[in-house]
């Protein structure tokens, strides 16, 4: 439980950090300040994640509410992405990556490390509690710093039809996670 | 006090079937007309349309008979059910798909699929 909580408030530093001032660290240095191709990245990152990690559920867990919302996380982050590059290629915005791409990408690969080591119930609550609090960061990274910052139309306007599917999956897995 | 006539009895008798007459005929035309208006009234079809996870209306108000259509405005699929899960359901609806269902009694229905998008549908009664 501790080791959850510190990899949830991880998550939470890692997609924060993006509204703080100018980073440093990696070759290509960013701003505060993202633009439509690092945007782009963001989005395409933040749902391939999500379905990785559902894949592994769905590989893993024997519960049928835990293998029933992976499912669903796997379906619906899936119909995000293809609606995402389909709409960034007819744009011609090529996603650009971040440090806060980076940052995401490293601590899934820690979440995925760690799901892999565990089985049973313990899986299960690792996958559902993490579950909730991405979705809750995720929400709150695209609201804050993602419709405000996206300047094409289309854009912004995806970011918003997409903002309802994160609202239903975040009760959705609060739902379950009261089962588990 | 009057005498007993049978040409004023005859007369009253013809009054009171005169009267009978003109309530059975009052009665006839009551029933008909609701039944004439049951008939003339023909089932209608209601759409629902399911948009960035909400069902629209929320509240739908409809007689009894009349079919509701739910069409998805969504990427992702839905798949609607009445609450108990024992009346009816459709398929996974893909973009654009839609699914139709006679209602008789009022409902309330979610989609099984993300299970915090409810809604109902109420029975007007006539």
């Amino acid at each position: 439980m501790k080791t959850s909580m510190k990899s949830i408030g991880y998550l939470f530093v890692c997609l924060g950090f993006v509204a703080c001032t100018t980073t440093s660290g990696y070759s290509e240095k960013t701003e505060s300040k993202l633009n439509d191709a690092n945007i782009a990245a963001i989005v395409v990152g933040a749902n391939k994640i999500d379905i990785s990690a559902a894949q592994i559920a769905l590989g893993k867990s024997i519960n049928g509410e835990i293998k029933e919302f992976a499912q669903r996380m796997a379906t619906d982050h899936q119909a995000v992405l293809d609606s995402a590059v389909k709409l960034v290629t007819r744009l011609g915005v090529t996603p650009q990556n971040n440090d806060l791409v980076h940052a995401l990408g490293k601590q899934s690969m820690e979440h995925e490390a760690k799901l892999k080591t565990l089985s049973g119930g313990a899986f299960d609550k690792v996958y559902i509690d993490h579950e909730v609090a991405y979705h809750e960061a995720v929400i709150g990274v695209i609201k804050d710093q993602l419709i405000p910052n996206a300047t094409n139309g289309e854009l912004k306007d995806m970011l918003v039809s997409v903002v309802p599917a994160f609202e239903a999956h975040l009760a959705h897995s609060k739902m379950v996670q009261g089962k588990i | 006090m009057g005498e007993y006539s049978p040409r004023i009895e005859k007369r009253w008798a013809e009054y009171a079937k005169f009267i009978l007459m003109l309530c059975s005929l009052s009665v006839v035309s009551c029933v008909n007309s609701d039944v004439k208006k049951n008939l003339d009234r023909q089932p209608q079809v209601h759409e629902v349309e399911i948009k960035k996870f909400r069902f629209k209306p929320a509240t739908l108000i409809i007689h009894t008979g009349d079919s509701v259509r739910w069409v998805n405005r969504d990427i992702v699929p839905h798949r609607v059910a009445d609450s108990r899960r024992k009346k009816w359901e459709s398929h996974d609806m893909g973009p654009k798909d839609a699914f139709s269902q006679t209602i008789r009694v009022s409902t309330s229905y979610v989609c099984l699929l993300h299970p915090s998008m409810k809604a109902n549908i109420v029975i007007l009664k006539d």
